[in-house]
């Protein structure tokens, strides 16, 4: 019909994004345990998944940002089905606030997260606390993860984190969730941090798969399936 | 004042398709003698009965906009309350919190005036001779848990526009965010000129219908697993 193929003009070609943005933890102390060759190996694992399921609702896209001695975009926002994942190495400091700010810059920027994007996933692992040699009161990193969760789409997203380890600032991730609701995700064997990915994974799958790709399943937050442990720190 | 070219049709999403779940959107289109009214829904995803709250949400506006008309003298911000009285009326004895929705509506009566409102997401497209505007964009959030009839917490929630249109020539199109979400957003305006071109061109009603079903059937496929509503109204 004439009507219909001039229609077409209108309509979006792609599916609406849904973001994942991944915020990474490479200090130095990541080095230690396999901590960081878990986090490779979980992360390519992740992607996979994204790629392996036929979504067509949604197009998961992943970013992913790297915090040590400096912030560092490590994968731009693009589809799943399109990275090459480089391994991460770990060395240097936590300048997780910076993290903050970079993640924040590309959620509010429109040309990379659009207007009819669904609600980004936001997932912070940590194994310490934030440490930048340039604020070593952490002044300016409240302001960064004030900002973060609270102003702009930022605090909008559907955050997770995942503290490996007794020395992660649990308190400081709770923070980072700012829900009543949810919980620090922990271990403490790192063997299981693949654990937590295939939860984030199942769990973005869900969504883009649902009716409403903006709701966070909440039947899937159960520590039941996974055999987790989600901390209350609160 | 002269005819009004209508028309209006809704579709079930692929997802729901799939899921066996029923249409959630609903729309109402009538006309009375001091005027038209419009209004669309889209129940809420999460609510096990979002099909039941957007149905009532149609037909609270129709009812609460004819009882409000009524009254000489006018607040347009009274009606507001009555579209929710009636509507816990109309879901009665289901939940508020499982029947959800959006609601979205036009009035144009007879008089020359034209009141819209907008709990929501979704769009509103108004043309009053050759100006278009969009009433309520969504600058700030891509969220889609929006605001509905269910969870309003204030009266700000709503978007409320009002014109005085006299003898101009008018134009409104109603859509749920199954169609306003996945057109690109820089066509958006071109597509309701479309629409209401397109319209303009139809024999009657029936016609009218069978060219918004035709259109919203043949939507891209992987923007197709919402339910899509929409309905027009021009009166030249």
């Amino acid at each position: 019909m004439k009507e219909n193929n001039e229609f077409k003009n209108f309509v979006a070609a792609k599916a609406r994004m849904l973001p994942v943005i991944l915020l990474l933890d490479v200090s130095g102390s990541m080095s230690y345990d396999n901590k960081i060759d878990e986090l490779n190996t979980s992360v390519k694992e992740m992607i996979q998944s994204f790629t392996d399921e036929q979504i067509l609702q949604a197009e998961i896209c992943v970013s992913i940002i790297t915090f040590g001695s400096d912030v560092k975009l490590h994968t731009d926002l693009m589809p799943a089905r399109n990275i090459s994942f480089a391994d991460l190495t770990a060395y240097g400091a936590t300048c997780m606030g910076k993290a903050f700010d970079l993640a924040g810059s590309m959620i509010e920027d429109k040309t990379k997260v659009p207007k009819n994007a669904y609600r980004p996933v936001v997932v912070l692992v940590s194994d310490g606390e934030p440490y930048d040699p340039e604020d070593p009161n952490n002044r300016e990193f409240e302001k960064q993860l004030e900002r973060f969760t609270k102003e702009g789409r930022s605090s909008k997203c559907d955050r997770w984190s995942l503290a490996i380890g007794e020395d992660a600032d649990a308190d400081m991730m709770k923070r980072f969730l700012d829900n009543p609701e949810k919980s620090v995700c922990y271990v403490d064997d790192t063997g299981d941090i693949h654990k937590f990915f295939r939860f984030i994974s199942s769990c973005t799958i869900q969504r883009s798969q649902s009716r409403n790709p903006n709701v966070v399943p909440e039947d899937l937050f159960n520590e039941d399936i996974l055999n987790m442990n989600f901390e209350d720190f609160g | 004042m002269k005819n009004a070219i209508l028309g209006y049709g809704s579709v079930r999403g692929s997802s729901h398709k799939q899921k066996g779940i029923k249409n959630q959107d609903y729309c109402i289109v009538k006309e009375f003698k001091f005027g038209t009214v419009l209004a669309v829904a889209d129940g809420h995803g999460s609510h096990k009965n979002a099909h039941i709250g957007s149905r009532a949400a149609c037909r609270a506006v129709i009812k609460a906009v004819k009882l409000w008309n009524s009254y000489k003298e006018k607040d347009f911000r009274l009606l507001i309350p009555l579209i929710h009285s009636i509507w816990n009326i109309e879901i009665y004895p289901f939940r508020r919190n499982e029947c959800g929705t959006t609601c979205l509506f036009a009035f144009h009566s007879n008089t020359g005036r034209l009141w819209a409102g907008q709990l929501g997401d979704g769009n509103i497209f108004i043309r009053i001779d050759d100006k278009t505007e969009l009433i309520a964009g969504k600058e700030e959030e891509f969220s889609n848990i929006t605001v509905g009839m269910s969870s309003v917490s204030s009266f700000s929630d709503w978007k409320l526009k009002e014109y005085i249109t006299g003898e101009k020539s008018v134009a409104v199109c109603l859509m749920t965010d199954g169609v306003s979400e996945t057109l690109i957003d820089e066509t958006k305006e071109d597509f309701v000129k479309y629409i209401w071109e397109e319209l303009r061109s139809k024999a009657d009603l029936s016609e009218t219908k069978r060219f918004l079903r035709n259109i919203l059937s043949s939507w891209n496929t992987v923007n197709a697993g919402d339910d899509r509503t929409l309905a027009s109204y021009e009166r030249i």
